[in-house]
């Protein structure tokens, strides 16, 4: 272990513990609002940097999302199903349909794909709105998700989920076992053979390795925690329109990871954290917040081309030398 | 005994033919050089027989075994390797880690093994390691294991992509122009590499246009011109025959 392990390993735990404590500091539901739409995208962006680890880019990731918001709900509301049974199985769910959309669309690569994802998005998001109305609610589609059942842990009273407080560390655990998941993923022989298929997949196919079963897996995966996402979406928000798993969803997730950092596994973290509470601050400006939002992703991708975690390396290396000079 | 046959293989893109009615064998624990000039078709037959091409006609066989239609992964599970003309190798990583992706078909794979590192999961990696390790030694790069592929010199980049497709445990290792780019010493480097590789049992079919190396190096030749075998024999044989001369030079012409 040296020493830029432990910087990065404190800082990593020294976050963690901060956001296990945030509830303490500021009860302001407006805060742990936010935090939980963070946590949201943290999901979201690190699900999608797993399908961008074999080189593929996605523009349904939004739409895969909706799915997952849509089952879990209304297996709740329709079936009367537990949340903890609905959320696993709208993440299942959205594994499924990326199992089979994958496996056809896969095949192609770059800007082909990438077209594929986007009208296949745009497909779910038009038979949400317009198919089966009285199911899926129509253009305004599920009001009244019900908050996640109660659940009863030893040693602790009856958890509710009437406060946000409890849907926050519902928010954040979910964010972190989807976060380890795909760190441990990662960094096993299959994190290695994605990464194989991105840089080379001919030559990835000249050793034996069967691309299209890697690919459709990492798609699979991704959209699985996408579906995950949903659900945590659906049941923390109450509404669910398909409006909020349109395109330009897909296309924030998208640079949440690109801005981040695509090549780091902390990039797309970092970079959904940033930009989600950037996009909060902005948002007094009313409609200049797209103006700019658009001037500091250019100013980035011009100044930092690996996303912003590379300027957080270069941090760290900076104060490893100042300490360094403190003890010299 | 042969290892591979290929039979009457003939291939076309749209109304040209690349390949016409190619057949050889390659015989276990040999090194055959396949030569001829630019666009005689030997990357065209490199490509069908690692299946990335399919022949229009014609089967080709492995072990005796059809493997004309075979995806190029299955094809490599059977035994059939190769190396790129242009150096291609997965540049971001490491050289270890290069020859690491390459153990793929010996490394334990399963989704949930490694999603829940279980015993049998690091084991396996252990062996992946060891034999990645014994790669990097044999050819003798151990010392630039933790150079990113795309910082080497050519030289290495092109050892590393050989070390690639060793890891891969072929019995049949195509090398389509392994010399390419490189001075002398790299060359007879190269050469004695090659000459390591076939004495540890792998068969080799070689392309290349450096003419002493294959020379040296091959035990039989076979001269490719125009998608048509021309010559095949001993490298003694090729050397001096006149269709080899012709198909490289040219006929001479009679002016007077």
């Amino acid at each position: 272990m040296n020493r830029k392990h432990y910087t990065k390993n404190f800082i990593i735990l020294g976050t963690i513990a901060f956001l296990l404590i945030i509830p303490l500091l500021s009860s302001d539901p407006y805060h742990l609002q936010v935090l939980m739409v963070l946590l949201l995208n943290i999901i979201l962006a690190i699900s999608l940097w797993v399908i961008m680890t074999v080189g593929q880019l996605s523009l349904a990731h939004a739409a895969f999302m909706a799915v997952g918001a849509y089952t879990s709900a209304l297996l709740v509301m329709k079936l009367g199903l537990p949340f903890w049974l609905a959320m696993p199985a709208s993440g299942i769910m959205a594994a499924i349909l990326a199992l089979v959309i994958g496996s056809i669309t896969l095949r192609l690569k770059g800007a082909y794909f990438l077209l594929v994802t986007f009208a296949f998005g745009e497909i779910v998001i038009l038979i949400f709105s317009n198919f089966w109305e009285s199911l899926f609610g129509g253009v305004s589609g599920l009001i009244g998700v019900p908050p996640p059942d109660p659940i009863s842990i030893p040693f602790i009273p009856q958890v509710r989920f009437v406060s946000k407080v409890p849907l926050y560390y519902l928010a954040l655990s979910l964010t972190l076992i989807t976060v380890l998941t795909i760190y441990r993923l990662k960094n096993s022989r299959l994190g290695l053979t994605f990464g194989a298929l991105k840089e080379g997949d001919l030559l990835a196919e000249c050793i034996g390795i069967d691309i299209m079963k890697y690919k459709v897996m990492a798609f699979t995966v991704g959209c699985f925690f996408a579906g995950i996402a949903g659900s945590l979406y659906a049941h923390s928000f109450v509404v669910v329109t398909p409006i909020d798993f349109s395109f330009y969803h897909s296309v924030y997730i998208l640079i949440y990871v690109v801005v981040g950092g695509e090549s780091s596994f902390l990039g797309p973290i970092l970079g959904a954290s940033v930009l989600t509470l950037f996009s909060e601050i902005l948002r007094k400006f009313g409609h200049y917040e797209s103006i700019g939002y658009g001037i500091a992703l250019i100013l980035v991708m011009l100044f930092l081309p690996s996303g912003i975690i590379s300027l957080l390396e270069r941090i760290i290396v900076k104060v490893q030398e100042l300490f360094k000079r403190i003890k010299g | 005994m042969n290892l591979l046959e290929l039979k009457n293989i003939t291939k076309q893109f749209g109304g040209l033919t690349a390949i016409n009615n190619l057949s050889f064998e390659i015989n276990e624990g040999e090194i055959l050089g396949l030569i001829g000039p630019n666009g005689a078709g030997k990357t065209t037959a490199f490509n069908m027989i690692s299946g990335v091409l399919t022949p229009t006609k014609g089967k080709i066989y492995f072990k005796g075994e059809d493997v004309t239609k075979l995806k190029t992964n299955i094809i490599a599970q059977r035994g059939i390797c190769r190396t790129f003309q242009l150096t291609t190798l997965f540049k971001s990583y490491s050289v270890f880690d290069n020859v690491l992706i390459g153990c793929h078909l010996s490394a334990k794979t399963g989704f949930w093994g490694n999603l829940l590192n279980t015993s049998g999961v690091r084991k396996g990696e252990g062996k992946t390691q060891e034999k990645t390790e014994e790669i990097l030694k044999f050819l003798g790069i151990e010392e630039i294991r933790n150079e990113l592929a795309k910082n080497l010199p050519h030289g290495y980049q092109r050892i590393l992509g050989i070390a690639i497709a060793l890891a891969a445990g072929p019995e049949l290792l195509l090398l389509d122009e392994p010399m390419t780019g490189m001075n002398n010493t790299e060359t007879n480097d190269m050469i004695e590499t090659i000459r390591k590789i076939r004495a540890k049992g792998t068969t080799i079919l070689l392309v290349e246009h450096d003419m002493k190396a294959v020379m040296t190096l091959s035990d039989r030749i076979i001269v490719l011109n125009n998608g048509v075998k021309i010559v095949e024999g001993l490298p003694a044989e090729v050397k001096d025959n006149n269709a080899v001369i012709e198909a490289y030079l040219g006929r001479e012409q009679d002016f007077t």
